[in-house]
């Protein structure tokens, strides 16, 4: 039982570890609170002795939290200028205002 | 890891900004006299995906009109853009413009255009309103494809999904009961579709830069793959003469997207 409740707190714990690094906001609370809870029970229910790995697991998950909870706090959705774009845009217009004017003619 | 992110990002995939805008804007209404849209108007969205209230934004959504001037006539620009945020460029870039050039007082198309860049999915795509309004022809270009036009028919009311989503602000809501469905029909990738919009009646609802915002509430569904079955689709649009939408959500495979207002100008 034990086993299988950690091998599962592993695999969450590296879900969580990926939805941290990528911009997945909030969201990454989902598999981070999945692994404290599974090594809590693992930790504190499921083993009369004590382990290191659940300790270990239990620790990481805290920091993705502290992780998770600082980026959705202070870091700001912005879109980049993205000048190729707009220029894009802008060329664009004028093809435009010629494809009206040429069904004008229709 | 890279099963769930392929995951993630396959569900991001299908709300891409095609399937969001989509989604959205299935639907036309007939065009109130006492309603105008703005030829001003820029409204910016978050657009983000929730699931068990944890919630991740991944693109901006700008809505935007303006005057276009040729030699004989002037013309409504509608433009739509969806742009992730920067933090996604490295893993899944968007760059979406949707387009419709329309007559300032029918919002009767003359032209749409979508530009889609989507990771490494690119399409471009033109259709030319022909005055008879019951033809179109259409210019599409996918990937590296060769350029390819298409000329077919539609019923004279079909309209392009931006259109679309600017006509169903103009409708006179307030002559409706909660319950009242329109039949619609818009034209997408060269295929009519039928689409039916429900309206809900009114509801408060809290819209970013506006507050707490009296809204109309509808409802879209259609005979689409995207759609089908789902009745989850809502759109919020304040009760006001300004008819901005204030709020979208809708349903996903897995969890809820939604469009939050965060800019008015």
């Amino acid at each position: 039982m034990k086993i299988i409740v950690n091998i599962l707190a592993t695999v969450v714990l590296i879900l969580g570890i990926a939805f941290t690094i990528l911009p997945m906001d909030t969201l990454a609370f989902l598999p981070i609170g999945i692994t404290f809870l599974l090594a809590a029970i693992s930790y504190f229910v499921i083993s009369p002795k004590k382990q290191k790995w659940e300790k270990f697991i239990l620790i990481i998950s805290l920091i993705l939290i502290l992780i998770v909870t600082f980026k959705a706090l202070f870091i700001k959705d912005e879109v980049a200028v993205d000048k190729e774009f707009q220029q894009k845009q802008t060329e664009a217009e004028k093809q435009d205002i010629q494809d009206l004017e040429e069904l004008e003619d229709l | 890891m890279q099963d769930f992110y392929y995951i993630y990002v396959q569900i991001n995939h299908k709300m891409k900004i095609t399937g969001i805008l989509f989604l959205l804007i299935m639907s036309a209404f007939t065009l109130s006299a006492q309603i105008k849209i703005n030829p001003n108007e820029k409204l910016v969205y978050t657009a983000s995906y929730t699931m068990s209230g944890m919630l991740t934004s991944f693109a901006q959504i700008t809505l935007q009109t303006k005057t276009v001037k040729t030699s004989d006539k002037t013309y409504l620009n509608l433009n739509m853009q969806a742009t992730t945020f920067s933090k996604w460029d490295t893993y899944f870039k968007i760059r979406d413009v949707y387009e419709s050039y329309v007559n300032p007082t029918t919002l009767v198309p003359s032209m749409y255009k979508r530009d889609v860049l989507e990771g490494a999915y690119t399409k471009t795509e033109k259709y030319i309103f022909k005055p008879d309004r019951k033809t179109i022809v259409a210019t599409s270009k996918r990937k590296s494809d060769l350029e390819k036009t298409n000329t077919f028919t539609t019923g004279s009311s079909t309209m392009d999904i931006v259109t679309a989503l600017y006509k169903l602000r103009t409708f006179d809501y307030a002559n409706k009961k909660a319950g009242d469905i329109i039949s619609v029909t818009i034209v997408f990738d060269e295929k009519e579709i039928k689409a039916s919009v429900k309206y809900h009646g009114k509801e408060k609802i809290k819209a970013g830069p506006l507050g707490e915002v009296e809204c109309y509430k509808i409802s879209i569904n259609s005979q689409t793959e995207t759609m089908k079955g789902k009745t989850g689709n809502y759109i919020w649009i304040t009760a006001d003469s300004k008819r901005i939408p204030a709020f979208f959500k809708f349903q996903i495979p897995v969890g809820t997207g939604q469009l939050t207002l965060t800019e008015v100008k």
